[in-house]
């Protein structure tokens, strides 16, 4: 399979004033489409780094991040909110919707921005909310939040999708549902879209394709997983 | 520690609170500033008059004799009289070095009773030169005069009067009590300083000629100087000087030396005598003559015992006195010698100064309270998200064992340091700036010297509570945080689950609005707070621009109104008092005889209170108009449309200005009991008519109306449609004044840019207070947005796309501020000239189209360019950052 994400020597620094913090350091990593990818590490590890890198969310310091065959890392501020618009779908820890709008209308916004063909009540009814079309977030539980984050994300079809400790938030029950709505967008019939997650939760791991492991800044192992354990066996 | 945490926290949120100390200060600033300004006239006025002992009742008569002031003198609750005579002149002024500066000016000559030895009433107040020495042979100068022409004591004056001329050296340069602001006559609206002036002087001095003059022209003299002939013809046929007076001249003293005065006759009938032949002549037909008895003194100054009240000073004890006051002025209408009797209320010195004062009253609450509103909203809304976003500092506090009413304190100290600096600063501030500008701008044309800023216990009452206010809000907004038990606040605060907000359906209209219109509505009614708040402010800086260009309109409105409106003349003549019947005719021959008559009275108003008015008798034909409801001008003859109740032409039938009636409490259907002043005669009559003047509340009547009392018509006024500019009123036999309505016109040109001036400054803070406001309101929109911003970027949307959303709202809130702020521009306006400025004025705002849309397009231009700059903020949207910083 192609490659969809290369990291050739990237590397991030942060400033403070005078004292440096190198955040990743000459990390080079390739991930294929299609793939369930989980990127573990322990906390200051790097990995939400290596993942807003991957989404165009951040510029390396030096390095290069090539997506789809296109360097991202070369992209000006508009040229890179087009890539996000149209390839990368995000889902966050504390799901980042917007609070004075409805599921359906969080779900629509996608439309605002992307050419893509969007059938948002499909994206709702997907994640199982179909009941909840016109409810505004705060009529939410934590759950159902984080479900609307993906129909947003998975509505406009993206052929990757970044998601920051997308459980990190949430129970036992409500991740196992979480990850199998994220699973599912990896399938053919899906149209093969990769999937990279990033947590510190080591049981998630064992149900990746592909584990990388993240520490103090550099790729500690990449670890194929000839079968991944089914999200229903996993015990939390 | 807690302090410099509260620093450090100000520090980081540094605009909220720089709007929260900017309003305070400026509220302060504008309230200390107007009220120091007020208060600093009203005090420097009291003392003024205290201290120099202003007179309490003014009197007029035929001339006041010894025997009549110690009549006046007697009675009950007269503590002093001083007569003395008052004169118009003119005046040649020339340097102790020669040079003239100036030539033929109009001046008020004032001659103190010779035997007064000391001024016990309207002292002088003297900046320059001796004080008042009744020895001295010399004059006393107004100080605004003086220092318009550069004079000082060693420069000459001659005044002129008639035919008599006094050149004296000025040996002081002074100010009185009720000479703080002197206008040459009724006519000028606006006295420019240079161009009048007035003098004092001890009538020892004020030349005998003019004296004799006076006395030959007397009717007796003048008869005796016409039989002159026929007496010398007696003589040479034989009859003896003492047949010839008990025959001829029987009520004559038995001692005339008829010789000396036939032998001196020719030269005093043919102006050719001098002054001391002048005096023989006078004494030989009067041997008791003694030039010092015949100095008259038709005007006499009352000092009613006790304080008068004072507009700051002694204001408490009104009542008692007033009481007084009027028991003394009955009493003196008893006395003979006595013409009319007034009071303060009618001295147009003390009554415009007392205007001027009390201007700054109206305007100082209002903007105060404007001020401390938006600083009240700034606080809510700040204070409530900033503890918001303190709640997990609170919880941690509360688990290190702080007491409760530590945390409370720290919070609320946040708003008492803030509005404490702000009130201080402000304090400061605006004393030296607002109210030294508005001091100066206001007694620039009045004579008060050594006059101050005076800051009264008021001003540290409303700074106290400008910081309890502050401090209390702070307090409220905090509480329900600050309330909760440790546990809690230190758990994340769990979005509620509700039902959906009024207004917030999803169906219907509002799922076909596109999204950054829905977002923004959403966003706007779940801020309240924070939109009323940029409302209010955006509105009260729109309100602002309004009042500024709409003072201006509604003034040039006026001018309008009164020079187009009423004054519907080219120039008016003012008579000498003494016109002759033969120069009044040859007047109406060249000018036409459009006349008007102002006639003294006192009338009892509707509370049953003696006031004192002017009726004008007018009888212009039309050029000294009436002005109806609407502001239409009418012909008195012809009534006033649809306020006219009886016969204008009926004895007596009074028309009255709709403010008088209003202020006066006056019954149209009930007849007005009032006299001329100096006569004794009551009529009652009724109000036939009721029309509009904008700076005069008073009376006026139909010369037939008039006529049908009985009374004579004497007009003292005529109006022409001839253009007399360029004339000297000495040109024109019986005249003492020209005005013409081009110098009216320039006068109140003088006064308007002197309001431009404040009306400058009104844009400035309005400017100031917009700014603030947007951006505090932007500001805080946005940080409280910047997750959302930062997660539509995220998604892709792109930087124009998320300044289109931002900016969305601010021209909302701008144009509802606008939309609010235009007819609360109108309203205050129109509260400021309706009762702010005085009842003698009435005054409606007049707002041309133009203010409107000055102020709304200056004030979008504010938001514009506040949002520009917050806009750049957007730019710079740290997904990474912002999207941690929400978890």
């Amino acid at each position: 399979m192609a490659d969809k994400v290369v990291l050739k020597d990237v590397s991030k620094i942060y400033k403070t004033g005078e004292t440096e913090y190198r955040a990743l350091d000459h990390v080079n990593l390739n991930i294929e489409e299609g793939r369930f990818v989980v990127i573990l590490g322990p906390s200051g590890a790097g990995k939400s780094t290596l993942l807003n890198l991957i989404g165009g969310m951040d510029n390396p310091t030096s390095g290069d991040v090539i997506v789809n065959g296109e360097n991202i890392s070369k992209y000006n501020d508009n040229k890179l909110s087009d890539f996000r618009a149209h390839t990368i779908g995000f889902i966050f820890q504390f799901y980042n919707i917007l609070p004075s709008l409805t599921v359906l209308e969080n779900v629509e916004l996608v439309k605002e921005i992307t050419r893509t063909k969007v059938d948002a009540k499909q994206a709702v009814r997907d994640v199982g909310l179909e009941r909840h079309f016109y409810k505004f977030p705060n009529q939410l539980s934590g759950g159902e939040q984080q479900r609307v984050s993906i129909a947003r994300a998975i509505a406009k079809n993206p052929a990757l999708l970044l998601c920051d400790e997308p459980t990190g938030a949430l129970d036992s029950v409500t991740g196992a549902m979480i990850l199998k709505i994220l699973k599912r967008q990896c399938d053919p019939d899906r149209g093969s879209n990769t999937v990279i997650i990033v947590t510190h939760n080591a049981l998630i791991a064992d149900t990746a394709d592909v584990v990388i492991r993240v520490k103090n800044g550099h790729i500690e192992s990449v670890s194929e997983n000839a079968s991944p354990t089914p999200i229903d066996d996993v015990s939390w | 520690m807690l302090l410099r945490k509260m620093l450090r926290d100000i520090r980081s949120n540094f605009t909220q609170f720089l709007t929260i100390f900017a309003m305070v200060a400026i509220a302060m600033a504008v309230y200390v500033g107007i009220c120091s300004y007020g208060d600093g006239m009203k005090v420097s006025g009291d003392l003024l008059y205290m201290e120099e002992n202003m007179p309490d009742l003014w009197l007029t008569g035929a001339g006041f004799s010894r025997h009549d002031l110690e009549e006046i003198r007697s009675v009950e609750g007269v503590k002093d009289v001083m007569r003395y005579m008052s004169l118009s002149m003119t005046g040649d002024v020339v340097y102790a070095d020669g040079r003239k500066a100036a030539f033929s000016v109009p001046m008020e000559g004032n001659f103190i009773d010779m035997e007064q030895k000391v001024l016990t009433l309207n002292r002088f107040r003297v900046s320059e030169g001796i004080p008042y020495d009744a020895e001295a042979d010399g004059l006393w100068l107004g100080r605004m005069f003086a220092e318009a022409r550069d004079l000082h004591p060693g420069d000459i004056i001659t005044l002129k009067y008639e035919d008599a001329q006094i050149t004296k050296k000025i040996l002081g340069i002074i100010s009185v009590p009720d000479h703080v602001y002197v206008t040459q006559d009724a006519s000028v609206i606006f006295q420019e300083a240079a161009e009048f002036g007035w003098v004092y002087m001890s009538m020892r001095y004020f030349p005998r000629e003019a004296m004799y003059d006076k006395i030959i022209e007397s009717e007796g003299m003048q008869g005796f100087l016409a039989a002159g002939d026929m007496l010398l013809q007696l003589h040479e046929a034989g009859m003896s000087w003492r047949d010839i007076l008990v025959t001829q001249l029987g009520e004559m003293d038995p001692d005339t030396d008829l010789e000396t005065a036939l032998k001196l006759a020719p030269g005093i009938a043919n102006d050719t005598a001098g002054e001391e032949q002048k005096h023989e002549f006078i004494k030989a037909l009067d041997p008791g003559f003694n030039v010092e008895k015949e100095y008259v003194y038709p005007q006499a100054l009352v000092d009613v015992a006790g304080d008068a009240p004072g507009m700051y000073l002694n204001k408490e004890d009104g009542g008692a006195f007033e009481r007084k006051l009027n028991s003394v002025k009955n009493a003196l209408y008893e006395i003979d010698a006595v013409d009319s009797v007034t009071g303060r209320e009618m001295c147009s010195s003390y009554l415009s100064y007392k205007s001027e004062a009390e201007e700054g009253d109206t305007y100082s609450g209002m903007f105060t309270m404007l001020f401390l509103f938006i600083a009240s909203l700034s606080v809510i809304t700040t204070m409530n998200r900033f503890v918001k976003k303190q709640r997990m500092q609170i919880g941690a506090l509360k688990a290190l064992g702080y007491r409760k009413s530590r945390i409370y304190l720290h919070y609320i100290s946040y708003g008492f340091f803030v509005s404490l600096v702000g009130v201080v600063l402000g304090f400061l501030a605006g004393i030296p700036t607002l109210g030294s500008f508005f001091f100066n701008e206001g007694m620039d044309f009045y004579d008060i010297p050594m006059g101050r800023l005076y800051v009264g216990q008021k001003n540290y009452i409303v700074a106290l509570l400008i910081i309890w206010m502050v401090t209390m809000v702070t307090y409220l907004s905090s509480k329900k945080i600050l309330a909760e038990p440790a546990a809690q606040t230190l758990r994340l605060e769990v979005p509620k689950i509700k039902q959906k907000k009024k207004g917030e359906r999803p169906g219907g209209l509002m799922s076909r609005l596109p999204f950054a219109t829905k977002w923004n509505l959403r966003d706007v009614g779940r801020s309240k707070a924070r939109t009323l708040m940029g409302i209010v402010g955006v509105a009260g800086s729109t309100l602002l621009i309004v009042m500024a260009f709409g003072m201006e309109d509604s003034m040039m409105h006026y001018l309008d109104w009164e020079f187009r409106g009423i004054l519907r003349f080219k120039s008016r003549l003012t008579f000498d008092s003494d016109i002759s019947n033969v120069e009044r005719s040859s007047l109406y021959r060249q000018y036409g005889d459009a006349t008007s008559q102002s006639v003294p009275i006192e009338y009892y108003d509707g509370n049953g209170m003696l006031q004192t008015s002017v009726i004008t008798v007018n009888d212009s034909h039309g050029l000294l108009a009436l002005s109806d409801h609407e502001q239409g001008s009418h012909d008195i003859n012809e009534g006033i449309p649809g306020s006219t109740y009886s016969d204008i032409n009926a004895a007596g039938a009074l028309f009255a200005t709709e403010k008088l009636v209003q202020n006066k409490n006056l019954d149209i259907g009930r007849p007005v009991r009032w006299h001329i002043l100096g006569n004794d005669e009551w009529y009652e009559s009724s109000i036939a008519a009721v029309n509009r003047d904008p700076q005069a509340q008073q009376f006026a009547m139909t010369r037939q109306a008039f006529e049908r009392l009985g009374e004579k018509y004497e007009p003292d006024t005529l109006y022409t449609n001839v253009d007399l500019s360029g004339v000297d009123d000495e040109e024109i036999d019986g005249v003492n004044a020209i005005s013409t309505l081009g110098s009216l016109r320039v006068q109140m040109g003088s006064m308007l840019s002197m309001i431009q001036g404040m009306l400058g400054l009104f844009i400035v803070v309005a400017g100031i207070l917009g700014f603030i406001i947007i951006y505090n309101m932007g500001l805080l929109s946005m940080n409280e947005k910047m997750y959302q911003f930062s997660t539509l970027k995220v998604l892709g949307f792109k930087y124009r796309k998320i300044v289109g959303i931002y900016t969305m709202q601010n021209i909302w809130i701008t144009l509802l501020g606008i939309a609010g702020g235009l007819p609360m521009g109108f309203l205050f306006t129109d509260y400021l000239f309706k009762y702010a400025i005085g009842d003698e004025y009435d005054f409606n705002a007049y707002i041309e189209p133009s203010a409107y849309l000055i102020a709304s397009g200056a004030t979008l231009v504010v938001m514009a360019v506040t949002s520009i700059f917050l806009a750049r903020g957007l730019k710079k949207i740290d997904m990474v950052a912002s999207l941690k910083a929400n978890e």
